[in-house]
Order: C-alpha cells, then sequence, then structure tokens
C-alpha cells in the first residue's frame, strides 16, 4: 500500500515539475500581495488610532495575512476542476480503470503537487515572511500542532473540494457552482478577514461550519491564541469534521458511480 | 468449469435530451428539456471461455463501448448480470480492475505532461510487478512494439499512433487475464498493425490470455479471432465462428466470365450482371434463387468460354450485408 501511495504522489508531483513555471510566479506575486495587505492595514491602524482592532495589533494583523497565504499553498485542492474535466469528457474512465479508490488517488496526486508547493512556494515565502513581514517562529508546542492542523486543514479542504466537484455529475458543467464554493470558503475560512470582525452571533454560527477549520483555527494556533487544551479540541474538532465529510463524500460518490455514464467512446 | 465471462441479459439505458437547432430553442431547453431514453443495450447474452480471443463487432453506435465498459467495471448497467472470474465488475471495482488490462483506443490513458515511461512505473507499483519481472516485460514489450524511442518523450509530443503503442503497453503490462481493446489499432501503420496482431497472438498463446476486441477493421478480426459477436441497436445478431458467418450469410457467389463469343444475350433467373465489357462478363449469383450448376451449363451452351473464376464474397461484404440488413 506504502509503495503504490509514493507512487502516485510522485506522479503528482512530477506532474507539478512539468509547470514549475507557475510556482516561479507565486512565487513573486504572493510578497506584493502581502506587501498590499500590508499598506492597507497600516492605513486602517493610523486612521483608527488604536493600538488593537478586534484583537489584532498590526504586527499580529501581517502574520495572520502571512500565515493565511502558507496555508493557501499548503490546502490547495484542484480536485473540483479535475473531477469537472474528467467527469466531462469521459476520462474519469481512466480513473475508474486503476486498482485504487478514486477519491484516494486525485487525494494522493494533489499531495503529490503540495509537496512541490512546500519546497517552491511555502518555504521560500515563510523565509520572506520572517525576515521582511517580522513574521515570529512559534513555539515549539504551537509549531508543531500548527503542523498537524495544516495537514488536516488540507484534507478537510480536499474533502470539500471533492465534494462539490462531484456534483459534475449531475450538472456537468460547474464552474458557477466552482465560484461560488472558492468565495465561501475564502470568507467563512477567515481567508479574507480574521472571523473575529465578524458579529458574536455569526461566529457563533462559524463554530458549527467545517470552513473555520481550513484558515483561521491553524493560524490562530500558530499566533498562540489558544490555551494548550483548546488546541488539542480544535485538532479534534478538524478531525470529527473530516470524518463526518468523508462519509458523506463516500455515499455521493456511491451515487455518483451508478449515475456516470462514461461519455465520450 | 464455468466460463471466464458470463453475461446475462445486460441492458443498459441512457438519459438525454433531445434540442431542435436554433438559438430559440436553446432557450426553450433552459426552462423545459425533452429527455430521451436511449436503449444501448437491450439485454444481451453471452459466454467467453478463457484464452479465447474474440471479435466484438457492430456499426457505429451499436452498443459495443457500452458493454465493454459495463465488463470492465467502469460503469454501472441498468439491469442484467456480468460474472467475470467470479467478481461483478462494477461492484468489485477495485479488486477486479487487478486482473484485467484495458484500451480504449478514444481516451488519453496515460500521463499527457509526462513520458509514458512514468505511467509504466506507476503501474508497476499500483499492480504490484515484482521488480525483475517489470523490467523484463518492460524489455521484451518495449521491443516488439518498437517504441524504445518514444517512451522518454512528454506523451503529448507523441503520434496518435505512437501513443496507441504505450497505452497498449501500459495496459499490459502486470500480464493479465482477460485484456479488452476498443479500437486498438486507431493510427497505426500496416506494418504496426501487423505487429500488434503478432504480439496478441503471442501473448495470447504463452500466457493464455483472454482477449475480447472491437474494431471496424475486418483484416483484424480475421487475422485475430475465431469467434466474433456482431452487435446492432443493441442487440446481439450473430454469434459464432468467423468461418460459420460465411455457411449462415453466404447467400451469394462473384463469377467473373471471359469469353471469346457469345450466342445470346445473357439473361438466366437469380443473376445480376455487375459488369459487361465485349469479352468479360462479371455476375452475382443469388444462391437462394439458382445453382452454380445451373449457372455453368448455361455459360457452356451460350459461350465460348476462355475463363471462369468463382468468388465468395469478402467477410468485410458479408458483414455490410448484415449491417444494412438490421
Amino acid at each position: 500500500m506504502y509503495k503504490k501511495i509514493k507512487s502516485i504522489i510522485r506522479m503528482g508531483f512530477k506532474d507539478a515539475v512539468a509547470y514549475r513555471f507557475h510556482f516561479y510566479i507565486t512565487l513573486i506575486t504572493s510578497p506584493l500581495q502581502l506587501l498590499i495587505y500590508y499598506f492597507l492595514w497600516k492605513a486602517i491602524f493610523s486612521y483608527s488610532g488604536q493600538e488593537i482592532i478586534n484583537g489584532f495589533t498590526f504586527e499580529l494583523m501581517i502574520s495572520y495575512y502571512a500565515l493565511n497565504m502558507i496555508i493557501a499553498f499548503f490546502t490547495w485542492s484542484g480536485v473540483e476542476e479535475w473531477l469537472e474535466f474528467d467527469v466531462r469528457n469521459g476520462e474519469l474512465v481512466n480513473m475508474l480503470l486503476k486498482p485504487f479508490k478514486v477519491a484516494y488517488f486525485y487525494f494522493f496526486q494533489i499531495l503529490g503537487v503540495n509537496s512541490l508547493s512546500i519546497i517552491l512556494e511555502m518555504a521560500p515565502f515563510f523565509l520572506i515572511a520572517v525576515f521582511f513581514f517580522g513574521l515570529k517562529i512559534a513555539p515549539v508546542f504551537y509549531f508543531l500542532t500548527f503542523v498537524i492542523s495544516i495537514v488536516l486543514a488540507m484534507i478537510l479542504n480536499f474533502l470539500i473540494s471533492y465534494l462539490v466537484g462531484m456534483t459534475a455529475f449531475w450538472f456537468n458543467r460547474i464552474g458557477g457552482i466552482r465560484r461560488v464554493k472558492r468565495a465561501t470558503v475564502v470568507f467563512l475560512s477567515g481567508g479574507m478577514i480574521p472571523l473575529t470582525f465578524f458579529p458574536i452571533a455569526f461566529q457563533k454560527i462559524f463554530n458549527y461550519l467545517p470552513f473555520q477549520y481550513i484558515r483561521f483555527v491553524p493560524i490562530n494556533i500558530y499566533l498562540g491564541n489558544y490555551p494548550y487544551l483548546k488546541v488539542l479540541i480544535m485538532i479534534g474538532i478538524q478531525i470529527t469534521w473530516i470524518l463526518i465529510l468523508y462519509a458523506i463524500a463516500e455515499f455521493v460518490w456511491y451515487k455518483a458511480f451508478k449515475k456516470f455514464a462514461g461519455a465520450g467512446a | 468449469m464455468q466460463p471466464m465471462i458470463v453475461v446475462k441479459d445486460l441492458k443498459k439505458i441512457y438519459k438525454t435530451y433531445e434540442r431542435e437547432p436554433g438559438l430559440i430553442n436553446a432557450i426553450k431547453s433552459l426552462f423545459h428539456r425533452k429527455y430521451e431514453y436511449k436503449e444501448a443495450l437491450k439485454g444481451i447474452s453471452f459466454e467467453v471461455e478463457e484464452g479465447e480471443i474474440l471479435g466484438f463487432i457492430g456499426p457505429n453506435g451499436a452498443g459495443k463501448s457500452t458493454a465493454i465498459k459495463a465488463l470492465s467495471g467502469v460503469l454501472f448497467p441498468t439491469s442484467g448480470e456480468v460474472n467475470v472470474m467470479n467478481f461483478i465488475p462494477w461492484k468489485d471495482r477495485v479488486k477486479y480492475v487487478k486482473h484485467i488490462g484495458v484500451v480504449f483506443g478514444q481516451k488519453e490513458q496515460l500521463w499527457w505532461d509526462l513520458p509514458a515511461i512514468d505511467t509504466f512505473y506507476l503501474h508497476k507499483d499500483l499492480y504490484e510487478i515484482e521488480e525483475k519481472e517489470f523490467e523484463k516485460r518492460l524489455k521484451n514489450m518495449v521491443k516488439i512494439l518498437q517504441i524504445e524511442d518514444v517512451m522518454k518523450t512528454p506523451v503529448r509530443d507523441l503520434s496518435l499512433g505512437e501513443r496507441m503503442k504505450c497505452k497498449i503497453l501500459a495496459a499490459l503490462i502486470h500480464n493479465p487475464k482477460l485484456v479488452f481493446l476498443d479500437e486498438p489499432s486507431i493510427g497505426l501503420d500496416m506494418v504496426a498493425k501487423e505487429r500488434l496482431v503478432d504480439f496478441i497472438k503471442d501473448v495470447n498463446k504463452k500466457y493464455h490470455t483472454t482477449f475480447i476486441v472491437t474494431t471496424h477493421d475486418m483484416q483484424d478480426i480475421e487475422r485475430l479471432c475465431k469467434r466474433i459477436i456482431i452487435i446492432n441497436h443493441g442487440e446481439i445478431i450473430y454469434e459464432g465462428f468467423l468461418e460459420h458467418i460465411k455457411d449462415k450469410y453466404l447467400k451469394k457467389k462473384l463469377i467473373d466470365v471471359k469469353f471469346e463469343s457469345q450466342k445470346s444475350d445473357f439473361n438466366l433467373k437469380g443473376c445480376k450482371i455487375l459488369n459487361k465489357t465485349k469479352y468479360e462478363i462479371k455476375i452475382e449469383l443469388n444462391l437462394e434463387k439458382n445453382s452454380i450448376r445451373n449457372l455453368v451449363d448455361y455459360l457452356l451452351t451460350n459461350f465460348e468460354i476462355v475463363d471462369i473464376t468463382v468468388q465468395d464474397p469478402t467477410i468485410e461484404e458479408i458483414i455490410k450485408t448484415i449491417y444494412q440488413n438490421v
């Protein structure tokens, strides 16, 4: 089993290498993006005259965005696009002919792509954030639990992506659904602004949704905003969400496969 | 012993929608769609023995690919039973596909941006092939299919025929017991086609591998298969040995007569003149209406014969008439 997984990850990695140019570009654009946040929040903080806004100092706010981008690199999942393409063109047949569960195959392939992203995007960007944007290196406990939580965040994001992608079995083209999903996930995960900026009532609702566990919660773990016990509870909730979404995905897959006609030859 | 493949009353109904051309109709279909149910397979039954090379033929849209897909486990049929090596293909998919190899001529089965060799190595791990065994098979197949030079180039840069050869290798590298080849000779030149036929025969003989081949190329079928199944409109219209098809459907003979002179105009019941020149006449004889014997008698009395040749129509022509009659 281990050998099979390694081989699929390697394929994803090699495939990503074929498109390495894309990674070089983001390496240039992402610091620029962070710079924009930097000036934006500088203006907001000086205008408000406050030291702390919704629990964030200016330095913490910049760290928040830096970590937000680091997590975005690692949790990337193109599976909804892949599924849409494969279902529409009937290429899913090739996936089905492999002696491997389709969801796992996609997952490990994406893990391969994201491993290249660690080398070409995440690690360099982390260093840039530390040296130029004042991101502090977290204490060991928080650093390690952060690493665990972003791995879980990646699985969580993959499952949401996979579930959305499976709608292609019913609708064929899901460009619209994909856009709505992307906006929803970025917004509700705290990828746009920290969730503490929302009214308390909203934040309570977010606690019962899986999205904040993709970005907001891992970032807060890194920043040391939770006591030790709460960190572990948060990781527990992440795992629970993964199990729930996995069960739903299995069920939907069963329905979807029945629906699949294998378009084309 | 139970046959390798048993198919009983296999049915597949697709749901599609129909739309008249034009913008107005496109807008109409936003609100109301006329759904249609298309019966791709109307309940077919057949059996395949281990070690057989079965030809699966039929005109476009006959249901060949649907049948292959259901048999290879990638499609959920509407009803019916399929048992292949004690698996129900679509239910035991992950376990089942380990034992089969499938080539879809129309599909890209290799990693588009990577050299084919990467896909071969992926299959080595996915199908758990032993290192030594893998190297041996790879070397052997690469030589026969002649792809030493192309397997290290990204697949997107290969020609149709080169890709086909790589696909065939990828589908057979794990030495499956059962192989489905759907239009495997698309894009292959004559020499490559012949090599492929020899290769399939060789694998069949050496490993007792079962092959199910669909193709429009009757030459491939004649060279490969003893038994064929002809399918049209989702139904099996012929199942049996290729040779027997002549007995069943051969209702005509072609006669070519060369002569020096003739006493009267040619006119005989059951004969159709296909072509006539001053010293030659081509006749199609309908065996249900008249016999060779009568025809030859007639010719000898009315013509000063130089030469007579009697021919059967080719398999290709017979099958063409079968397609057209149904």
